[in-house]
């Protein structure tokens, strides 16, 4: 049984004659790290929305299809329910700092607060999740007046801190510079390591090579393509799509043009790398993970 | 709350709700006593609050800039301007009278007993330790909510303003010069700061959500403040004056 199921999903949002989520039919494992590529507009932080039973309930709008959690509809969930099973970090760092506390450690507590956690417990997790996060030096500072970078960790902090099994995590690094990012990733990446099911909506595609598990391709509303990574990364035909490839996908294109092909499906450097030796001849050795 | 107060203090220790309490209290008594000179002491007695609260600066100041001038404001237009008919002095075409003077002072020191009151509660309690104990008195959490992410988002907005200001100064529009120029530039800079508010509303609606802001728990407080006795007997001695003062005004009422 899939982990998250979501079945015939069509979704239009109010005041719109055009469905925006068509007909979408995706299941999803447990553990794993999906990532959710395609061009602005292509639905992917509205199927977000609908995994994390935002849609229909916050934006109203009609939707067709069902999303299941454990084989249960999403709307048979509570909200607290849904608040300790799905996490959701947004795009907008500054938007994501609630406003409610006056220094980071409360504002990572404050999710934990509202579900009537134990104090106790509350200190407990906080801190965890801020040496998890590489926060602590952050702990008294006012959150508003954190760097883009410093807020988006805290963000992930406060939502580690209600430990879901799933993060939806959308463009988490559109608005960081490259050391953030690194940073941000060095999070998920923990993540992935303690088992949680990650679904990411990110446009830097060298990184989503480097770290996910599988890849859900969508183009105007529609899944074109979904699977394992190295089968739906090696797809040159998503350009057309308006979907990005990582830079050695084009490469190792290039070369099957000039008649070498390459001897396995390449997305990332590293794989890039092991295959020019193995051409070179300068390597028999297995890739390494 | 300013950064100079001593929170060793034992008024500024007292729960919010027990400073509250004495600040309501002083400002009704200070509105039902009949008199200018009553309503002068009362004034006087606050002053002495400051003084013991340790906060006799940072009172006077904000008294001063806001009631002060209101104060006197209220004694030049009621002295000059209201009828009446005992002339203290003239000059050039205007007669001081002392009714206006009267009605002027008394009036004055109502409002500046009541704006002395806000003034010296807030000096002394944060709003997050007032807006707490509102909420463990039955605020909703969404209305505490919603006072504490104004406070701040105050200076967010304000600097944000600056940043629009700036951006807006970049692209030529004069920010600086005659009233007619700051007018001018209040719509091209208002305009961006509020749709990037409103713009931002969503996100933060549904970070809420994802922070369980709609779960109908009973929610814990990681930072917490709790009464303490002495503040049970405060609040008790400050019942009882305000019971017997307001006992004796209607008394001296109906005599």
């Amino acid at each position: 049984m899939p982990y998250i199921d979501i079945k015939n999903v069509t979704y239009t949002y109010p005041l719109v004659k055009e469905p925006c989520i068509k007909d979408i039919t995706v299941s999803i494992e447990k553990g794993k790290f999906y990532a959710i590529v395609g061009a602005n507009g292509s639905g992917k932080t509205t199927l977000c929305n609908i995994i994390r039973g935002f849609i229909p309930g916050f934006y109203q709008g009609e939707m067709k299809g069902v999303v299941e959690l454990e084989g249960k509809s999403l709307e048979e969930y509570t909200l607290g329910e849904l608040t300790s099973k799905i996490g959701y970090v947004f795009q907008n760092p500054f938007n994501q700092i609630t406003g409610a506390r006056d220094n980071v450690y409360e504002e990572i507590a404050y999710g934990l607060e509202n579900l009537g956690v134990e104090v106790e417990i509350i200190r407990k997790k906080v801190e965890e999740v801020m040496e998890l996060t590489n926060t602590a030096y952050l702990a008294d500072k006012n959150p508003f007046e954190l760097s883009g970078g410093q807020q988006q960790r805290v963000a992930f902090a406060s939502i580690l801190a209600l430990e879901p099994d799933i993060f939806v995590i959308d463009e988490p690094t559109s608005q960081l510079d490259p050391k953030e990012t690194e940073r941000v990733f060095d999070i998920i990446d923990k993540m992935k390591k303690m088992g949680k099911t990650i679904i990411l909506v990110e446009h830097k595609i060298e990184l989503i090579a480097e770290y996910a598990d599988s890849i859900i391709a969508l183009e105007d509303g529609r899944v074109v393509k979904c699977g394992e990574k190295h089968d739906v990364l090696s797809d040159i035909s998503l350009i057309e799509k308006g979907i990005a490839l990582p830079q050695t996908v084009l490469l190792a294109d290039e070369f099957r043009r000039r008649g070498i092909p390459p001897k396995e499906k390449i997305i990332t450097k590293q794989e890039m790398i092991w295959q020019l030796k193995q051409i070179m001849g300068k390597s028999n050795a297995p890739l390494q993970a | 709350m300013a950064g100079a107060v001593q929170k060793d203090n034992k008024i500024v220790a007292l729960y919010p709700m027990t400073k509250f309490y004495i600040a309501i209290a002083f400002a009704i008594v200070a509105v039902i006593l009949p008199g200018i000179i009553s309503k002068a002491i009362c004034f006087a007695a606050l002053n002495v609050l400051a003084l013991a609260s340790g906060i006799y600066k940072i009172f006077a100041k904000r008294v001063k800039n806001s009631v002060g001038v209101l104060f006197i404001v209220l004694v030049v237009i009621q002295t000059f301007f209201a009828a009446g008919d005992t002339i203290l002095f003239s000059f050039w075409i205007f007669s001081a009278k002392l009714e206006g003077l009267l009605f002027a002072l008394k009036l004055g020191f109502v409002l500046a007993n009541i704006g002395g009151c806000l003034i010296w509660f807030f000096a002394i309690t944060t709003e997050k330790d007032f807006v707490l104990a509102l909420e463990k008195k039955g605020l909703s959490s969404k209305a505490s909510y919603v006072v504490l992410s104004t406070l701040q988002m105050v200076p967010v907005l304000k600097k944000r303003s600056e940043t629009i200001m700036n951006a807006q100064r970049a692209r030529g529009v004069e920010t600086e010069g005659s009233l007619l120029v700051r007018a001018k530039v209040f719509v091209p800079t208002i305009v961006p700061l509020v749709l990037s508010s409103i713009q931002g509303t969503e996100e933060r609606a549904l970070t809420l959500e994802a922070r369980g802001f709609s779960v109908e728990t009973k929610s814990t407080h990681l930072y917490d403040i709790e009464p303490k006795p002495v503040d049970k007997t405060v609040t008790i001695i400050t019942g009882l004056i305000f019971i017997l003062i307001v006992v004796g005004r209607i008394v001296l009422c109906l005599i």
